[in-house]
């Protein structure tokens, strides 16, 4: 892009965001928004932002000239960043990280469908995006909470080796079976099955056949 | 191999053991344990609930303390499972499959899964703040500098549930 053109886009931009103080001005907010730019480029590098007008900034959104790359949000405002979004290269939201444990880093990413429905989240019991241990499959068409949809199924790798050896299904929410592979050739060797509250059916493979020969069914 | 090795190891203890002790030393095994909820907080009033593998049946019972804690007595070597549940019965989480062997006092960690443990545990769970229509940043990208009036807009309604 020359000169010119990143000259007009960082006018634009300005004007726009003076625009926004302005509106803005008359209601509570202030200052709602303060853009840093690329001293060498002009090009607009981060947007920091006050969403709820009290003078701090909570969301800071990484930016390539327009196009925003990830933000990073405290949302409670107590100087741990609880929320992180990342966007694909159209500015559409890619994933969404959170602190399960409130510690400032996010050890569980949600992805959603072009509905912005949750489709999956991926959770790491160590916080390494690169080594996630849990993946949850959600179906947008049945309610859950939060906007996740339901939760149908999940995978777990609970001997970090990089395979799962724990399946869990679901129905409306519930837990209706869970498979273990005790043995680590990515293979269920037993398999709880509740069928209500007062019911479980337990298959196993003892001869590790491959095949859930045994069963015991508890009434 | 390891369910062989416990086995072994018990028979040997109870081979060694005089005829009175046997059955108390067989019936000796305590597990203790700490229950988590999905956001990995100490899991509080949780009912837990331990299973023998071989029979199905639910060994014993009880609640966690407020720490999350809970402990089991008087257990035989077997192949078990603990479970988390909700007051229907539903189960929320469970350990891995384990056996109890020779060890006296054995330990276990279960962590709730269930989305209905989000809302049971003491300040458990995660909020997603509204997903969808969260992603009001990502609008600015695609309308150019014009939706920076969006994102204050969205930002204004997302309200914190933590």
């Amino acid at each position: 892009m020359n000169l010119l053109a990143r000259t007009a886009r960082t006018l634009l931009i300005g004007l726009s965001l003076t625009g926004v103080y302005a509106c803005n001005g008359a209601a509570k907010h202030t200052a709602t928004i303060r853009p840093s730019y690329d001293h060498a480029t002009g090009r607009l590098k981060e947007l920091a932002y006050d969403s709820n007008g009290n003078g701090r900034v909570d969301t800071w959104t990484e930016m390539d000239g327009s196009r925003p790359l990830r933000s990073s949000v405290d949302i409670n405002e107590d100087g741990k960043i609880d929320r992180w979004e990342e966007y694909d290269e159209n500015g559409g939201l890619a994933k969404v990280g959170f602190s399960r444990t409130n510690n400032g880093k996010p050890d569980a990413w949600v992805f959603s469908g072009a509905d912005g429905k949750v489709r999956r989240i991926e959770i790491s019991s160590t916080g390494d995006s690169n080594r996630i241990d849990r993946w949850e499959y959600y179906d947008a068409a049945q309610s859950g909470p939060d906007g996740r949809g339901a939760l149908v199924r999940a995978e777990e790798d609970t001997t970090h080796d990089g395979r799962p050896d724990k399946w869990e299904t679901y129905e409306h929410g519930i837990l209706k079976t869970v498979a273990f592979d005790e043995n680590g050739n990515g293979r269920p060797t037993r398999r709880l099955i509740y069928s209500s509250s007062a019911r479980v059916v337990i298959e196993s493979d003892p001869d590790a056949s491959g095949r859930l020969a045994d069963h015991v069914d508890v009434r | 191999m390891r369910r062989f090795l416990s086995i072994v190891l018990v028979t040997v203890m109870t081979m060694a053991a005089p005829l009175g002790a046997r059955t108390s030393q067989q019936d000796s095994i305590a597990l203790k344990g700490r229950a988590f909820t999905t956001s990995l907080q100490a899991f509080a009033d949780a009912r837990v609930q331990i299973r023998d593998l071989k029979t199905g049946l639910l060994v014993n019972s009880t609640t966690t303390n407020p720490t999350g804690e809970f402990s089991f007595e008087n257990l035989k070597p077997g192949d078990y499972i603990v479970e988390l549940a909700d007051g229907s019965g539903n189960v929320l989480g469970m350990s891995a499959p384990f056996t109890l062997g020779a060890a006296r006092i054995a330990s276990v960690s279960v962590v709730a899964v269930a989305p209905g443990a989000v809302t049971t545990g003491a300040g458990a769970g995660f909020s997603l703040f509204g997903l969808g229509p969260v992603s009001s940043v990502a609008v600015l990208g695609a309308a150019g500098a014009a939706a920076v009036t969006a994102v204050v807009a969205t930002r204004q309604d997302a309200s914190p549930s933590r």
